[in-house]
């Protein structure tokens, strides 16, 4: 199977697992799957639609509307998943980074090149600290995908 | 590579941690973007609060504690943003009124943290409760949202997590930012010292969008909720009601001046609460209030009930037309949320400082005495009658709710 097409298989699998891990009952699960499969509409906030000048009449005539609200969170939800998205499929993983070190008993494939890969180099530790950080800023927030909530 | 590699990384790493932690603890208690340190308010810097989006609740009961106020407003969000504690200073009514409704709350959590209140020796003597219909309704949300109320002896726990949460987290990092950007922002979401919330950024949210789409917005949202209500078999039975017996009990050990309101629900709610067959247990649910505040006031306890959801000039207030940036409304932000100008007039109807003669008043005194609820059914009829936009209003959110 073509990488990439494996990739996206793995993620869209977990992305469907998060939802019955997040909702309250399975018929809600289901209901937002449905909602996520465009079963519900397709919706943009008003707010975006209307700095779109001609490409809001043509959206609206494709059947997707427009709601009150939430324009912020609408653009800021997407930015930061995007963010997220870039650093997950687009950069080495952590296995990756440490290959010199040799962090599993198996060869790590496509190793980050030693010059740029991690190293004891005061950089580093400043950059572990500044995630240290942020880490422990995160820990009392909440975790709703630990547990079934059914 | 020797050990000082090692060690100096190591030194690094744990420095660059604890000093990031330290600076953030000092930013944010400098700053106080809650409020809980009575921090200097510097102008420019920190005067203006913005809204925190987590532990509201905890954050205004803090504040509340720290304040001593000697009245109270009560509520949900309705509460929270229609009703403004100066206008009780304006009249002389109160001296240090605070504003500790929560939105999305029920009687429940406001019991609870009057209980709180209480429990630190702190006395009001007036407290304004907003009493929300749909509180009193089984609804799929209320079912799927069930969470027990803190009992009122938690609150050491409850401060102490966070007073650590308003210093060493992101959310804290996050608001402190917006604290400074916050001083510079046109329309920002603020909390006021006294706990109200002049929803500023809504004024911005409707020029946005225009009004219509707010209260387009929560038509849908209201009609979908009253769409999955039920009537309880026996309203006393509910827990709203078992939190107002608890609450008459408090007035009476504390000798608190109760006023109770019922909140002026638009004209579109109304008509909401009629297609879907909500009206009628509307009425009973008001004559069973009014009964039992009827029998408190009797058995010595200082409680008064005011019905504000009315049909009148305030309540069949127009919605602007779609697409209208330009149009500003006078009374409502969208129909179950009433602006400040006509809590203003509520509060001083309650408290008998209004000006308007008595035709013109805008709530109902229903308790005490008893007093026979009208079924809203044929007022309401007549004026969607007379009023075509109102009813195609109603007639486009019923056919759409369930797909908009």
């Amino acid at each position: 199977m073509p990488r990439k097409l494996a990739t996206a298989i793995t993620f869209i699998s977990v992305v469907i697992g998060w939802v019955f891990f997040r909702a309250n009952s399975f018929s809600i699960a289901t209901d937002i799957l449905a909602g996520m499969a465009g079963q519900h509409g397709v919706g943009i906030p008003e707010a975006l639609a209307n700095h779109m000048g001609g490409a809001k009449s043509t959206l609206s005539s494709i059947g997707i509307q427009f709601y009150a609200g939430g324009g912020t969170q609408f653009i800021s939800t997407r930015a930061w998943v995007s963010i997220a998205a870039s650093i997950a499929f687009g950069l080495p993983n952590t296995q990756q980074w440490h290959a010199r070190w040799r962090p599993a008993l198996d060869p790590v494939r496509h190793p980050v090149s030693s010059g740029r890969g991690w190293s004891l180099h005061p950089i580093w530790a400043i950059g572990l600290g500044v995630a240290s950080t942020l880490c422990i800023l995160a820990l009392s927030r909440p975790t709703e995908f630990l547990y079934f909530q059914f | 590579m020797g050990i000082s590699h090692k060690r100096r990384f190591a030194l690094l790493w744990l420095g660059t941690l604890f000093s990031l932690l330290v600076c953030t603890a000092i930013l944010t208690r400098l700053i106080d973007p809650y409020g809980l340190y009575e921090s200097p308010r510097w102008h420019g810097i920190n005067a203006v609060k913005p809204r925190p989006d987590r532990s509201l609740g905890d954050i205004k009961l803090a504040n509340a504690l720290r304040m001593r106020p000697d009245a109270l407003i009560l509520g949900n969000s309705r509460a929270d943003i229609g009703f403004d504690p100066k206008i009780l200073i304006r009249h002389g009514i109160a001296q240090r009124p605070y504003n500790l409704a929560i939105p999305g709350s029920g009687l429940e959590t406001n019991v609870r943290d009057l209980e709180t209140i209480l429990h630190y020796g702190i006395r009001p003597s007036i407290v304004v409760v907003g009493l929300e219909f749909f509180d009193y309704l089984q609804t799929q949300v209320q079912a799927s949202k069930s969470s027990p109320v803190p009992p009122a002896n938690d609150w050491e726990e409850r401060h102490f997590r966070l007073e650590f949460q308003s210093l060493f987290t992101l959310s804290a990092l996050g608001d402190s930012l917006a604290t400074l950007r916050a001083q510079h922002a046109r329309n920002p979401a603020t909390i006021r010292e006294d706990g109200f919330n002049p929803l500023l950024d809504y004024i911005t949210l409707a020029r946005n969008e225009g009004y219509f789409a707010l209260f387009r917005q929560r038509g849908w949202e209201n009609d979908r909720r009253l769409k999955s209500a039920k009537e309880p078999t026996n309203w006393s039975k509910t827990p709203d009601f078992q939190a107002l017996e608890r609450l008459l009990d408090l007035a009476k050990e504390f000798d608190i001046r109760l006023e109770f309101s019922i909140y002026p629900y638009h004209v579109q709610i109304l008509g909401l609460l009629q297609r879907n067959e909500l009206l009628s247990p509307f009425s009973q649910w008001k004559q069973t209030l009014s009964r039992r505040i009827s029998e408190a006031a009797a058995g010595g306890i200082r409680s008064r009930l005011w019905d504000f959801s009315q049909i009148n000039h305030q309540t069949t207030e127009k919605i602007p037309a779609r697409g209208d940036r330009q149009a500003e409304t006078r009374w409502y932000w969208e129909a179950g949320h009433f602006k400040a100008a006509l809590g203003n007039l509520m509060l001083e109807q309650m408290f008998e400082a209004t000006n308007l003669p008595p035709s013109e008043t805008i709530g109902q005194l229903i308790a005490p005495p008893l007093t026979r609820i009208v079924d809203m059914d044929k007022a309401l009829s007549a004026i969607l009658r007379d009023r075509p936009d109102i009813a195609e209003d109603l007639e486009q959110i019923s056919r759409s709710s369930t797909n908009p």
